[in-house]
C-alpha cells in the first residue's frame, strides 16, 4: 500500500460530501442545504491507523457526462489523477437517482466505495436496504452514515484501507445495455483501442462518445470515427427508437431500479412527508414569495434589535481607548503619531470592528435557513420570475449566496451549464448587497432614520438589491447576452434541523473573516488613507492667521462662555481647512462636481473612491475624516457626526449607491477571472456604477423635490 | 521628529502592502487566490472565501 492514500468524494449535490469532508479532515468548509455548494474540489488531510490519507471533496455531480463546469472537474480528477479510493456519498433517501453517478463511477472501473449517508432519514421515511445483496449487486463495499451526526466515519476509512489493500482489482455489476447498444460499443471500443489512446478506459470513452459528451469527442477526432458514431447512432436509434443517450440512460436506471427493487423495502407508505407539507406554505405559488420577504424582514430585525446593545459597548471600548491613547500626550498636542493612532487607525479599524455583532447575526439567521434548506425553496419559488427573464431558478442559487459575498456567488455561477446563463448571473450578482456593505447600513440607517424603521430600511434596501439584479438580468437577456436558458428540474432537499454546531460555526467563519479583514487590509487602507487626509499640513502662515484670530478672541470682553464657543468654531475652520488641503481634500473637491447632483459632499466621495478596494473601507474612511476634520470632540460618535452633517435622504442615497455602484476589487478580479475575460470584468464595473449613478440621481432630485426627508 | 519619522515609515509599509496587494490581485499575477485576502494561495487555487485547502 501506499505511504499516503488519495481519496476521492464523489456524489449528487446536496449529498453532504462537505460534511463527511469537514467531519473526516476537521476542515470547516462552508455547508449548506442546496446544491451547488462546491464548485472546485478541496483537500485535506488525516490520520488513521497510522495510514496517512490526503481526502479530495469533488463537486457535486449528477453523472459524469460534460454538461457543466463541475462535472469536468470531478470527472478529470478522477480520470487524470488516479485517486487510491473512490468514495462515492449517496443520499440514501433518494437512492435510485443517487446510484445514477455511483452506476457511472462503477464503469470508470475504479476502487470505490458506496457511503449511504443520511441512513437516518432513510430509516425515518420507511427505507431497509439489504446491503449484503447491494454489495453483491455493484460489486461495491457500502457503508452507512449519518454526516451531520458524525455517524460511520471510522467504518468508512475501515472501508477504505481495506479497498486501497486489496490485491485485485474490484470487479463492478455491469449494466446490459442491450445487444442493440452493447455490440456498437464493442466496435467504438475497438477502434479507440486500436488507436493507441490510455487516458481513458476504450469501453468507458466509447460510451461517452454515444451519449455525445462534447469534452470526448473533442479528444477523438478522426473521420473514421466520427463515421462510425454516426452510423452507430443511427444503427441504435432504428433499433430501439431512441437515440443513443436516451437508450444509455434507460439502461442504467433499469439496472438501478432492478436492484432495488430487490434490495430496497419500503415499510410505511409515506405520501406526504413533514418537507411536503411544509412546502405546501412555503413553496407556494402565491404565499412563497411574501413568506420570504416576511423572512428577511425578520432577519433584519433581529440583526439591528440583537446587535445594537452589543454594538453601544464596542463604540465605547473605541472611544475608551481613543482616549487612552489620547492621553499620553499632553492636551492640544499636534502629534502625528497620536493623530495617526487615534484618528487613522482607531477611527478607521475601529469604525469597521463596531458593526462586527450585525455581521455575525446575519450570518447566524442566513445559516439557519440555508442549512434547513429554505434557501432552496426560494431558489424554487423564484423559479417562475426567472424564467420570465430568461434564466431558471437555479441562476437564483449565485444571487442568494451573494447576500453572503460576491465572490463565491460569481465562483457558485459553474453550477450553470448555458455560458450565457452564468454570465448574466455573475454580472449581476453583486447586486445582492453583501455582507461588506452592511457595515455602511448599520452606520446609516440609526444614524437617520427612528429605531422603528431600521428594519424596513434594510429591508427595502435588500429588496432594491434583488429587484434592479432582476431587471438588469432581463435588459441583459434581451439584448447583448441574447438566447435561450437551458431547461432544468429543480432539486428540493428535504428540511433539515440545523445543527448547531454547523450554525454557529458558519457564523463565526464570517465573523473571523471580518475581524481579518479589518485587521489587516482595511488596517493597511486606514493609514494610507489617513495620511492622504493629513498631508500635506497646513503652512505655517495659515496657522498663525487661525492663531492670531484665537488670540483676538481670547483678548475680547466677551463673557468665558461665548468665547469658548468661538475658539471652538476657529478650531473647526482651521481643522476643515487643512482637511480640504489634503490630498484626500484635494481629489474629493476634483470629484465633488459629478456627486453634487447625487447629493454628496467630497468627504463622501472619497469615502466612496476607498470603498473600490472593500466595501466596509466607506466606514472606516468617514471615520477618519470626521476624526481628523473636527476639533469638536463633543459629538463622539461616528453616527452623530453625520446626524450633524447630512440629511436623511443623502443617508438613503449613500445606501442606494453603495449598493448598486463599482464592486470591490476583489469582485472585478473574480469576474475577471471566471468570465475568462477583463473586458466583462470593466462592463460590469462601469455599468453597475453607471446605474448606481443614475438611480441615486432619480431618488435624489426627486426627494428634493417633494422635500422627502431633506431637514437635517 | 522621531515621531513623524515613526509615522511617515509605518504610512510607507503600509502604502507598499497595500499596493502590492492591489497589483497581484488586479493583475491577477502572484500570491493571491483571486478573492481579494492575503493568503498568499495560487491564483489557481480555490477562494478563500469558498474555503481553502486545509490540513489537519
Amino acid at each position: 500500500m501506499k505511504e499516503k492514500l488519495v481519496v476521492a468524494l464523489a456524489g449528487n449535490p446536496n449529498s453532504g460530501k462537505t460534511t463527511i469532508f469537514n467531519n473526516l479532515t476537521g476542515a470547516r468548509q462552508h455547508v449548506g442545504n442546496y446544491p451547488g455548494v462546491t464548485v472546485e474540489r478541496k483537500e485535506g488531510s488525516l490520520k488513521y491507523m497510522g495510514v496517512e490519507m490526503q481526502v479530495v471533496d469533488l463537486p457535486g455531480t449528477y453523472s459524469l457526462t460534460a454538461y457543466s463546469a463541475e462535472e469536468v472537474v470531478a470527472r478529470n480528477f478522477i480520470i487524470d489523477d488516479k485517486p487510491d479510493v473512490v468514495v462515492d456519498i449517496i443520499d440514501a433517501s433518494n437512492l435510485e437517482r443517487n446510484l445514477y453517478l455511483a452506476v457511472q463511477l462503477m464503469e470508470l472501473n475504479v476502487p470505490l466505495v458506496f457511503v449511504f449517508n443520511m441512513s437516518d432519514m432513510a430509516k425515518a421515511r420507511g427505507l431497509e436496504f439489504d446491503l449484503k445483496k447491494l454489495r453483491q449487486f455493484f460489486g461495491v463495499p457500502i457503508v452507512t452514515a449519518v454526516g451531520s451526526k458524525n455517524q460511520g466515519m471510522n467504518e468508512i476509512l475501515d472501508k477504505v484501507i481495506d479497498v486501497a489493500m486489496e490485491s485485485s482489482p474490484q470487479k463492478h455489476g455491469q449494466v446490459d445495455y442491450g445487444k442493440e447498444v452493447s455490440g456498437e460499443l464493442d466496435i467504438i471500443a475497438g477502434m479507440i483501442e486500436k488507436s493507441g489512446e490510455t487516458r481513458y478506459d476504450p469501453r468507458w470513452a466509447a460510451l461517452k462518445l454515444l451519449e455525445d459528451d462534447k469534452d470526448i469527442k473533442s479528444q477523438f477526432l478522426s473521420p473514421e470515427l466520427d463515421a462510425q458514431l454516426k452510423k452507430s447512432s443511427d444503427r441504435i436509434e432504428s433499433l430501439t427508437g431512441e437515440i443513443p443517450e436516451t437508450a444509455i440512460a434507460g439502461a442504467r436506471y433499469g439496472f438501478i431500479s432492478g436492484a432495488c427493487q430487490e434490495a430496497v423495502r419500503s415499510t410505511i407508505e409515506v405520501r406526504h412527508t413533514l418537507s411536503d407539507s411544509i412546502d405546501t406554505v412555503v413553496a407556494n405559488r402565491v404565499l412563497g414569495i411574501p413568506i420570504f420577504l416576511g423572512l428577511m424582514y425578520l432577519v433584519f430585525q433581529l440583526t439591528f434589535t440583537i446587535g445594537d446593545p452589543f454594538m453601544g459597548w464596542i463604540e465605547e471600548f473605541f472611544g475608551w481607548l481613543g482616549g487612552v491613547v489620547d492621553g499620553f500626550w499632553p492636551e492640544g498636542s499636534e502629534s502625528l503619531l497620536r493623530s495617526l493612532l487615534v484618528d487613522g487607525i482607531i477611527g478607521g479599524v475601529g469604525g469597521v470592528i463596531v458593526f462586527l455583532p450585525n455581521i455575525l447575526l446575519l450570518f447566524l439567521a442566513i445559516a439557519v435557513l440555508e442549512d434547513s434548506g429554505y434557501m432552496a425553496r426560494v431558489a424554487f419559488i423564484m423559479d417562475k420570475l426567472m424564467h420570465k427573464i430568461g434564466l431558471h431558478g437555479k441562476s437564483f442559487i449565485p444571487l442568494l449566496i451573494g447576500f453572503g459575498c460576491s465572490v463565491p456567488a460569481i465562483m457558485a455561477t459553474r453550477t450553470l451549464e448555458n455560458r450565457r446563463d452564468r454570465l448574466i448571473t455573475m454580472l449581476v450578482a453583486p447586486m445582492m448587497s453583501c455582507g461588506a456593505r452592511l457595515p455602511i447600513y448599520a452606520l446609516i440607517i440609526p444614524a437617520f432614520f427612528p429605531q422603528s424603521l431600521n428594519a424596513p430600511m434594510l429591508w427595502i434596501i435588500y429588496v432594491i438589491g434583488i429587484v434592479v439584479a432582476i431587471i438588469s438580468a432581463k435588459a441583459l437577456g434581451a439584448t447583448i447576452l441574447k438566447g435561450e436558458s437551458v431547461p432544468f428540474v429543480m432539486e428540493l432537499p428535504p428540511y433539515r434541523m440545523p445543527t448547531v454546531k454547523g450554525v454557529l460555526t458558519h457564523m463565526w467563519e464570517r465573523g473571523w473573516l471580518y475581524l481579518k479583514k479589518a485587521g489587516t487590509i482595511i488596517l493597511g487602507i486606514s493609514i494610507v488613507l489617513w495620511a492622504m487626509t493629513t498631508f500635506p499640513r497646513p503652512s505655517e502662515e495659515v496657522k498663525a492667521g487661525f492663531e492670531s484670530q484665537r488670540q483676538a478672541v481670547e483678548a475680547s470682553n466677551m463673557p468665558a462662555e461665548e468665547k469658548d464657543d468661538f475658539i471652538i468654531d476657529i478650531d473647526n475652520a482651521e481643522s476643515e481647512q487643512a482637511l480640504q488641503n489634503s490630498i484626500a481634500g484635494r481629489v474629493g473637491m476634483f470629484i465633488e462636481p459629478a456627486l453634487k447632483p447625487l447629493g454628496f459632499d467630497w468627504k463622501i466621495g472619497t469615502a466612496l473612491i476607498g470603498a473600490f478596494a472593500a466595501k466596509e473601507v466607506f466606514v472606516a474612511q468617514m471615520g477618519i475624516v470626521y476624526s481628523v476634520g473636527e476639533a469638536d470632540e463633543e459629538s463622539d460618535t461616528l453616527r452623530a457626526k453625520l446626524e450633524e452633517n447630512y440629511s436623511p435622504l443623502i443617508g438613503f442615497c449613500i445606501m442606494l449607491f453603495c449598493l448598486l455602484s463599482a464592486p470591490c476589487m476583489a469582485t472585478f478580479a473574480i469576474t475577471r477571472r471566471e468570465s475568462g475575460s477583463i473586458k466583462w470584468a470593466f462592463f460590469q464595473l462601469i455599468g453597475m456604477t453607471v446605474i448606481a449613478y443614475i438611480l441615486t440621481f432619480i431618488v435624489f432630485q426627486a426627494g428634493t423635490l417633494l422635500q422627502i426627508g431633506v431637514k437635517l | 521628529m522621531i515621531e513623524t519619522v515613526i509615522v511617515l515609515l509605518i504610512v510607507a509599509a503600509a502604502a507598499v502592502i497595500i499596493g502590492r496587494k492591489f497589483y497581484k490581485t488586479l493583475s491577477g499575477k502572484g500570491g493571491g487566490c483571486g478573492c481579494g485576502c492575503s493568503c498568499g494561495k495560487k491564483p489557481d487555487a480555490p477562494s478563500c472565501c469558498d474555503g481553502h485547502t486545509v490540513k489537519r
